[in-house]
């Protein structure tokens, strides 16, 4: 991997963002010998370089937490839900002062700038998306339809998923069709460690060039030919401006214009979704109190929707629904109102087994959530503010959320779980890092900015390969559905040249 | 260097934290510094309110 200083070059391809999809995007474009060049306006991070992944609790200050000065001064808005910024993870995540963005409505952006983007920090939770997922939006008459079906991508997403190594057991399910899997972990659906830095970057590294600190300020179009020719960049270090020029764009930053590029019907922007991250329930688990376990597994379990997935699941009160992710451990014994010798004992025995699993529900694609860029507002890059204005609506607020619980609390009961607990809180978007859609793929250029392609309606050297393609949200982690479409979009411009 | 209890309030802390976890077979608290890490939690992690 050549890491250059900004020069005026001509190069194949140009990959803006080095995240997953990016990432994946360039090592696609190399094994199919493109000279391409990732833009990537944070630090370099190289394989190996994560500075706290091997340490424990104990090996940070203050038990892995942050102080409450430095929470509010850097990352109130993506600590809002107390869940994601601490010692060892704080260096993956932007200062907030240094990375500024407004809110219309409160919206949990979190996010780094570096190499790998958050292909460092993902769930790694892999799932198929099937046709209830593709064909909701047309059965129900929501937004637009997908321009693609599950037997367009299937073979894509054995193609990535024997990369990237995903394990699993075939369930069989028709919400989850059945993936090319590597055995499961033990008594769990789970998947192997994946990051760029292990995976995608390697084996772009001989022919790939990137270049760290460069954020892009906008992609140049050429009238005469109604393509773009080249990309302008701004070192964030300098401040000094560059251009760089090519035969395509894969984009992963498309809201980045939102009056411009591709915006010729003002869908860019709009239909912002992420999932619903406010419910969930924990309950502590009987029995197999002489077992213990050992080491730390990826994952814990998995439970895929379950309502509307047919006649006999539908539900009258909402549209779509929701999945959990969940785990199942044993903590530390310090029960409530004991003191002295018989604490110790206490304490010195393992916990029960304690279940916690977090409900996704599923956001629909409103026009009205949007995001866009304030031109009256600029960085310290000169770059307009982005702003996002995006909220939970009926189908959320109204039924999904209470069944999420519900249905949760009533499981767990029937499994036998005691001492059972549940929350239900109005969390906003963003929280769930999953946020997707403002550049949706359709049918035709009315109503949407790509084709089934990924390909831009308005200019077709650009194509647009992150998670802003999705034309819904599904309640799956969609990261494995951004790296097929990836992949098939990379082998779509290859087939044209 | 404490952060946030003084020499009393020190003294009031471990007489407190040893009758949570008392010296058994095992350590107390205070042996095993339990203080440091509640005078450190409380001056640099917690704001004054």
């Amino acid at each position: 991997m050549t890491v250059i200083k900004k020069n005026e070059v001509t190069y194949d391809a140009i990959v803006i963002g080095s995240g997953i999809s990016g990432g994946y995007a360039a090592m696609e474009l190399c094994t199919k010998g493109y000279k391409t060049l990732i833009l990537e306006r944070g630090r370099m991070v190289k394989r190996g370089e994560y500075p706290t992944a091997n340490k424990d609790t104990w090996e940070f200050p203050n038990q892995n937490l942050l102080s409450q000065e430095e929470i509010e001064k850097h990352y109130s808005k993506q600590n809002g839900l107390s869940l994601w910024v601490y010692q060892d993870t704080k260096h993956w995540i932007n200062k907030e002062d240094e990375y500024p963005y407004d809110e219309d409505k409160p919206f949990d952006w979190i996010r780094g700038y570096h190499v790998g983007g958050r292909s460092l920090m993902w769930g790694r939770h892999c799932y198929r998306w099937s046709d209830i997922d593709f064909g909701a939006n047309a059965k129900e008459g929501i937004a637009i339809d997908w321009p693609i079906r599950y037997k367009d991508i299937e073979p894509w997403y054995d193609y990535v998923e024997t990369f990237v190594g995903v394990s699993g057991q075939k369930e069989g399910l028709k919400q989850v069709p059945n993936g090319r899997f590597l055995p499961p972990f033990p008594l769990n659906c789970a998947e192997q460690h994946f990051s760029n830095q292990v995976a995608t970057l390697p084996v772009a590294e001989k022919t790939v060039t990137i270049c760290l600190f460069s954020v892009v300020s906008e992609i140049v179009y050429d009238k005469a030919t109604g393509k773009a020719f080249g990309v302008k960049i701004i070192d964030a270090e300098t401040r000094e401006a560059t251009k760089f020029f090519l035969r395509i764009v894969l984009n992963s930053r498309s809201e980045e214009f939102p009056n411009g590029l591709g915006n010729s019907n003002g869908e860019l922007g709009h239909n912002l979704m992420d999932h619903h991250y406010g419910m969930g329930v924990s309950a502590s688990v009987k029995g197999f109190e002489d077992a213990y376990y050992k080491g730390r597994k990826p994952l814990g379990f998995y439970i895929p929707r379950f309502t509307n997935i047919d006649e006999k699941t539908k539900r009258k009160e909402y549209f779509r629904g929701f999945g959990y992710q969940g785990t199942i451990n044993r903590g530390q014994n310090h029960p409530e109102g004991v003191m002295g010798e018989e604490l110790k004992q206490h304490i010195f025995k393992p916990d029960p087994y304690m279940l916690y699993m977090t409900c996704f529900g599923e956001i629909l694609p409103y026009h009205e959530n949007k995001t866009f860029l304030n031109f009256d507002k600029k960085d310290k890059n000169g770059m307009p503010i982005i702003t996002f204005d995006a909220k939970l609506r009926e189908n959320e607020n109204g039924t999904t959320q209470g069944c999420g619980v519900k249905c949760g609390v009533e499981m767990l009961a029937a499994a036998g779980c005691e001492d059972i607990q549940s929350y239900n809180d109005l969390t906003s978007p963003g929280a769930c890092i999953h946020e997707m859609g403002t550049a949706r793929v359709g049918h035709n250029s009315k109503a949407s900015v790509l084709n089934k392609w990924n390909q831009m309606h308005d200019v077709p050297n650009v194509f647009v390969t992150d998670g802003s393609f999705m034309t819904s949200l599904g309640t799956k982690p969609p990261s494995i559905t951004y790296i097929t479409l990836t992949a098939r979009a990379v082998d779509y411009v290859h087939k044209q040249m | 260097m404490p952060h946030f209890f003084d020499q009393e309030g020190h003294t009031i802390l471990k007489a407190t934290i040893d009758k949570i976890l008392p010296k058994t077979e095992s350590p107390s608290a205070t042996e095993v510094g339990v203080y440091k890490i509640i005078d450190t939690m409380v001056g640099t992690v917690y704001k004054p309110s």
